[in-house]
């Protein structure tokens, strides 16, 4: 007999997979909000898969940043844009084939490796939900990468503002 | 130079030797006199005619007396000069070396000598030409690849300046690039030669892999000390450093470039493809001549080859090239191309010799190195003779349009007649004594190919006697050669100063030395050097007198007194096949182009279909495919991309996790 | 810990964040001329890091960061490159109708992330730092986004390269969660079991997936051509040289530093990758008439060559695959030079439009012709060495494994197809009949600069490679090689 936490798991991962299904091919509506508002959802079950991995702070953040701040802002441009309907993207049936073709196949290979894979042992788990134990390996441990991305986020910045601006002198 | 005075200077530059410095060193000069002529040609000369002409000859002329001296001084010695540490690497121990040995020096005499002739001679032959330095200035540079070939000592260092070679041959043949014909020509004597350096470069693999070594004189010491050294790869290996002499040395099947590379200027032919760098093919089988006297061996799938052994490979081979060149030199009418079938015939010859003389008894490949040295003589003669002819003759290249030149041009006449009787073996001048060596040679160690070589003199006699007669003798057939005169002196000196080797270096004891080098125990066969074939073996010198007599009568017999070749007639046929050179570049062209437009169909459809749109042709019609395929291009790419891209993925999983 | 190990990386940064503030006041007249600066400031960063800034091999930040000799070969080749690449831009300026300065500062953070990849010993640094250079070449390709061709360029690789890069962060947290740990050497220790462990295959698989999109490795080289067809030439440039080479760098890293014994059992694997991307890349270059597009077919080409030194798995092919990279610069840098030389009169990537360059600037066309001649692989230039030292491995691994008998033959197979385009585009410099009324091409200074650099490279590492292979044989010192192979033939002749 599953526990409790085991059936939630299997919920929550297959709420994740539908809901991004629907976000990348939706079969009643080609409206972008509609798509943008399926991300949140899919977002907000991983967020529920966080908390299953007593991951709390990470799940806040996933609630805050993404689904908040982030497609807020995804919903703003798509707003902005306000594309007429024939200038849609269409999903020809044969793109949606060869997709679920590929994710088939590699899906296949991982079940294959994991179910031929030893558990790992529950002592194995050695970052908890707390925030600070977090904040030891980001800022310690991982601090180089971390500090790295930083230069990343200037970069994209430089970029867009490059790629979108309408006339640099 | 009194004998007594010469030896007095020997003993004195040898002293300067042992005095700590050291004498052979000279040869790094030897070597980079020439290139650094060029380069100073390149940057201070390449408007002054009289100061490229100063540097350039001077350069070459420097070389060929310091070569002298290095001759005089060690003579057969072998010497390593001070190595210059170029990969100082474990395992790959490849320093850049240069060695002296018998074989060296005198090839490096040749080289430079015949060199500083035909310099000279182009002085007044390029005269009017707008490239004139730049012209001077290849040249030297040739002749330092062509050096390298000669003094490295190991076989990286061989194989990097034979890369050399082959590009400013490239420069020479294609020199008046604005004539289309020259830059085919080029193209197909450089992408030719490179088919067969690919299999040189595989064999040095082999060798080095084998023996763990790329210098030369290692290689001898490890076959020495274990003939198995090189494993069931030894013939193949040999068979693959053959290659890279077919290339150079234009063997059959890749004799192809040589005749059209006649579109290059008359010296570049006399210089680079008649005298030394088609020679170098056959050099470098001497030099690594190690290689083909080891037992035969063949990896287990190519078993059934058993006791096949390289050198009968190679003397095959050169035998049926010095045949098929020698059928094809009977019906040419273009003088240059006479004379490049001759060239081709007799490098058949020398590699026929060179194969001939592994199978003897204390292997010895000297008779086909003798005959090289001759040749380079006597065969630049003949080519600078046949540039003067063209010259005189306002660029006129057929001999049916010539005659009668006996009296315009006597020099030239005298001259040419010395090279030629040197080519067809007449007793006396050169050729008669090197042929005879290959004679001897080839009845040693295979009766059937000595019966060859006899026919191939015979027909070279032939063809030779038939172009003297023809453009020498006899009436004016055109305007041109009735007008004809005789060379200025720069042009007409070269040629005199030819003449002289081409007939006299026989009487020296060279073919004794050459052998001497390969077998430390050899004796010479006694007696005056002029009558030596006779008392070595008799039966050899007989044949060589034989087939000289027998082509002079007939190619008397056919064409004296004739203004039309009356061989097409009687042979029909076969004589237009071997007008049309046996059809070989029709038959290649039928096998290349075919082979590449295929692959390139291949290529096409690779781009085409595999990039632009796997998965869609299957699915829709052909008829909307092209509408399709625009669009896909724009937008629908990048999943056909992203797609294989996740396509990939599985395969490479496949592959690794099994 | 020892922090002042990233000097080097720090130095970079500042010089770029500085480039981007200048530019708020300089005129934009004088952007070339901060160019020259950035180029000439990133010289005495490479002179000072090869010696006094970082006098000591160690290791920092928990041992994710490692400066050995490995990294400090890789780091002196990319700080080379981006030199080269500042001056090529300010060449290619004319060109890029805004951002030079913003061009000058995007360079030096790839150059950044690749310095950090040279050192990487963890798979997160790892990633970060192929992350950076990957979002950088992001804008770099599509900088000139006037033009449709740059755009489309920019937006595949930033798919592509989106999906590898997921691929390999899923393959990274299959090694964490199978490892335990994203340290290399920490990994290594453990190997014996992860060998066994199908999880930990998967993930190293699916990284393995990410540094093959980087060196255009196939199946993932398909966006290379597109690419290198559409962005700027400093932008190929840099991606075919800098890019590439930390692709190859870490490749090693994890190849023969984290688990150097599943690889043994992976080189069937990466004998079939390196066969196929070189027929493909040879075949598919044949019928090319666009050169940039040609010169991408070329790259999927010459990384199958030097996957052929990764495959032999040992320590000469390792130290030929350095050798080749360091030839390989100079060669590619000095071809893309030419075309940016070529930008302000030539206005297409044709190979057609190169038709006459031999009479219009003798001394362009000798040097795109060295070049050429050079990934030719033809003596004495630095490219034909390479190609020397990548077979001498391969013929040295079939000793023990015959298969690389038939891999030698795909090189040569590839090497004969080069020799047919690459000749082809020299065919149409001094063969081709150039357009009627055009004028002869004035090279400017700093491009004469970066081309003599280059062809000098080109032809003393062909004429005197024993530098060169010393350094890249120390630096490959510290890389492990599956025990199965008995030492090499030709040290064993030693």
């Amino acid at each position: 007999m599953p526990e409790f936490t085991d059936l939630l798991f299997y919920g929550l991962a297959a709420l994740t997979l539908g809901f991004g299904f629907l976000t990348v091919a939706n079969p009643f509506s080609r409206n972008p909000v509609t798509n943008a508002m399926f991300l949140v959802l899919t977002i907000i079950s991983m967020a529920g898969l966080f908390v299953l991995l007593h991951a709390f702070f990470l799940a806040a953040i996933q609630v805050l940043v993404y689904a908040g701040a982030v497609m807020v802002l995804f919903l703003f441009v798509i707003m902005l844009l306000d594309l007429p309907e024939e200038n849609r993207r269409q999903i020809k049936t044969l793109t949606l084939g060869l997709g679920t073709i590929a994710v088939a196949a590699i899906a296949g290979i991982f079940i294959k490796a994991i179910s031929h894979a030893a558990p790992l042992a529950a002592s194995d788990r050695w970052l908890d939900g707390e925030t600070k134990p977090l904040g030891k390996i980001l800022f310690e441990t991982y601090l180089l990468p971390f500090e790295i991305l930083s230069l990343l986020l200037l970069v994209a910045m430089v970029g867009v503002i490059l790629l979108s601006k309408k006339d640099l002198k | 130079m009194d004998a007594h005075v010469a030896h007095t200077a020997v003993e004195a530059v040898k002293a300067v030797g042992d005095s700590g410095t050291k004498l052979q060193d000279l040869a790094w000069a030897v070597l980079f006199f020439p290139l650094v002529c060029a380069l100073g040609t390149l940057l201070f000369a390449r408007k002054d005619r009289m100061l490229a002409v100063g540097f350039n000859i001077g350069g070459v002329v420097l070389s060929f007396l310091l070569s002298f001296v290095l001759f005089a001084v060690y003579g057969g010695q072998r010497i390593d000069c001070t190595p210059f540490q170029w990969l100082p690497l474990e395992g790959l121990n490849a320093t850049m070396g240069l060695h002296l040995d018998g074989l060296t020096t005198v090839m490096l005499l040749v080289v430079t000598g015949v060199a500083s002739l035909v310099m000279i001679f182009s002085t007044g032959y390029m005269k009017d030409d707008p490239g004139y330095c730049r012209f001077f200035m290849t040249l030297s540079l040739f002749v330092f690849s062509m050096l390298g070939i000669v003094l490295a000592d190991n076989l990286v260092m061989l194989f990097v300046f034979w890369e050399l070679v082959g590009v400013s041959s490239y420069l020479l043949i294609g020199f008046w690039h604005e004539k289309p014909s020259a830059g085919d020509a080029c193209k197909k004597a450089f992408l030719t030669n490179r088919i067969g350096d690919f299999g040189f470069m595989l064999g040095i693999l082999l060798v080095w892999a084998a023996c763990g070594t790329v210098n030369i004189g290692g290689i001898e010491l490890a076959i020495a000390k274990d003939p198995h050294v090189l494993g069931a790869t030894a013939s193949l290996a040999g068979l693959l450093i053959f290659m890279g002499a077919m290339g150079k040395s234009a063997q059959f099947p890749l004799h192809i470039w040589l005749p059209d590379a006649m579109e290059g200027p008359t010296p570049v032919s006399a210089l680079i493809h008649a005298a030394t760098m088609v020679a170098a093919g056959v050099y470098m089988l001497c030099r690594l001549f190690v290689l083909y006297t080891v037992p035969a061996a063949w990896p287990a799938s190519l078993d059934f080859l058993g006791g096949l052994n390289a050198a009968t490979v190679i003397s095959w081979i050169g035998g049926f090239t010095a045949l098929l060149a020698a059928l094809i030199a009977i019906q040419q009418n273009d003088i240059k191309r006479i004379l490049a079938y001759s060239t081709l015939s007799q490098l058949g010859y020398m590699v026929m010799a060179v194969g001939l003389g592994a199978g003897l008894a204390t292997p010895n490949p000297s008779a086909g190195m003798y005959h090289l040295v001759t040749h380079a003589a006597f065969k630049a003669l003949l080519f600078l003779g046949a540039g003067a002819v063209i010259h005189a003759c306002h660029h006129e290249q057929d001999i049916w349009k010539m005659g009668g030149l006996r009296e315009k041009m006597p020099w030239t006449f005298a001259t040419f007649g010395v090279g030629t009787l040197a080519l067809v073996g007449c007793p006396l001048f050169a050729g008669f004594y090197s042929k005879d060596a290959i004679f001897a040679t080839a009845l040693e160690s295979n009766p059937v190919l000595f019966g060859l070589a006899v026919a191939i003199a015979c027909m070279t006699t032939f063809y030779m006697c038939r172009l003297v007669i023809v453009t020498f003798f006899g009436s004016a057939r055109t305007e041109s050669a009735d007008h004809a005169h005789e060379v200025a002196g720069s042009m007409k000196w070269p040629l005199v100063a030819l003449a002289v080797p081409s007939l006299m270096i026989a009487w020296l004891p060279l073919g004794d030395f050459l052998a001497g080098h390969f077998d430390a125990h050899y004796h010479s066969h006694g007696g005056d050097v002029l009558f030596g074939p006779f008392n070595h073996n008799a039966l050899a010198a007989f044949f060589g007198l034989f087939a000289f007599m027998l082509g002079v009568s007939a190619a008397f017999a056919v064409y004296w007194g004739r203004s039309k070749d009356p061989l097409p007639a009687k042979l029909g046929q076969l004589s237009r096949a071997m007008r049309n050179k046996f059809y070989f570049d029709e038959i290649y062209e039928a096998i290349v182009v075919p082979v590449h437009d295929a692959a390139a169909a291949v290529a096409d459809w690779l781009d085409r279909w595999v990039i632009g749109g796997l998965g869609v042709r299957g699915v829709t019609g052909v008829a909307d495919f092209a509408g399709r395929a625009l669009r896909l291009v724009q937008t629908g790419s990048i999943q056909t991309y992203t797609f294989l891209f996740a396509a990939g993925v599985v395969v490479v999983a496949l592959l690794a996790l099994k | 810990m020892n922090h002042s190990l990233i000097t080097t990386e720090i130095l970079v940064i500042l010089l770029g964040l500085g480039v981007l503030l200048a530019d708020l006041w300089i005129r934009p007249e004088s952007r070339p001329a901060l160019g020259w600066l950035a180029a000439s400031l990133l010289g005495c960063i490479l002179a000072l890091s090869l010696g006094a800034l970082t006098p000591h091999d160690g290791s920092a930040f928990g041992g994710m960061y490692v400066l050995d000799g490995l990294a400090r070969y890789f780091k002196g080749f990319f700080l080379l490159a981006g030199i080269l690449v500042i001056l090529m831009t300010v060449e290619f300026r004319h060109r890029l109708p805004v951002g030079l300065s913003e061009f000058f500062a995007l360079t030096l953070f790839a150059l950044a992330g690749m310095l950090f990849a040279a050192s990487a010993n963890d798979f997160i640094l790892m990633f970060v730092s192929l992350e950076l250079i990957t979002v950088t070449f992001f804008v770099l390709n599509s900088f000139q986004r006037a033009r449709l061709p740059s755009l489309e360029a920019g937006v595949k690789y930033l798919i592509l390269g989106g999906v590898a890069s997921a691929f390999m962060i899923f393959g990274i947290a299959l090694i964490f969660g199978s490892a335990n740990t994203t340290n290399f050497s920490l990994v290594a220790a453990q190997q014996a079991q992860l060998a066994a462990n199908p999880v930990f295959l998967t993930g190293l698989m699916l990284v393995l997936v990410g540094l093959g999109f980087k060196i255009a490795a196939f199946p993932f080289h398909l966006w290379a051509p597109d690419v290198y067809q559409g962005s700027p030439a400093p932008a190929t440039a840099f991606l075919s040289v800098g890019s590439k080479a930390a692709g190859f760098v870490l490749l090693l890293r994890v190849l023969f530093g984290a688990v150097p014994q599943i690889t043994s059992q992976w080189q069937v694997l990466l004998m079939v990758t390196a066969a196929i991307t070189i027929l493909y890349g040879s075949l598919c270059a044949l019928p090319q008439r666009n050169f940039k597009r040609l010169l991408g077919y070329s790259s999927i080409a010459n990384a199958g060559y030097l996957l052929l030194g990764v495959a032999a798995e040992s320590r000469t092919g390792s130290s030929a695959v350095l050798y080749y990279l360091g030839g390989y610069f100079f060669t590619v840098l000095a071809i893309f030079t030419v075309l940016c030389s070529l930008s302000s009169t030539i206005d297409n990537d044709e190979i057609s439009a190169l038709n006459g360059l031999g009479r219009r600037s003798p001394f362009l066309a000798a040097a795109l012709s060295i070049g050429l001649v050079s990934l030719a692989g033809i003596p004495p230039m630095v490219g034909f060495f390479g190609k020397f030292q990548l077979l001498a491995a391969v013929l040295e691994a079939a000793r023990l494994a015959p298969a690389f008998y038939v891999l030698l033959g795909v090189a040569v197979v590839g090497v004969v197809l080069s020799l047919y385009y690459y000749f082809n585009v020299i065919r149409a410099m001094y063969w081709g009949d150039a357009p009627a009324g055009v004028s002869l091409i004035e090279v400017s200074a700093p491009a004469r600069i970066a081309l003599l650099v280059c062809l000098a490279g080109v032809l003393y590492l062909g004429i005197a490679p024993g530098g060169l292979l010393r350094l890249a044989d120390g630096a490959v010192a510290g890389l492990k090689f599956s025990p199965a192979h008995a030492p090499s033939v030709v040290t064993a002749a030693h």
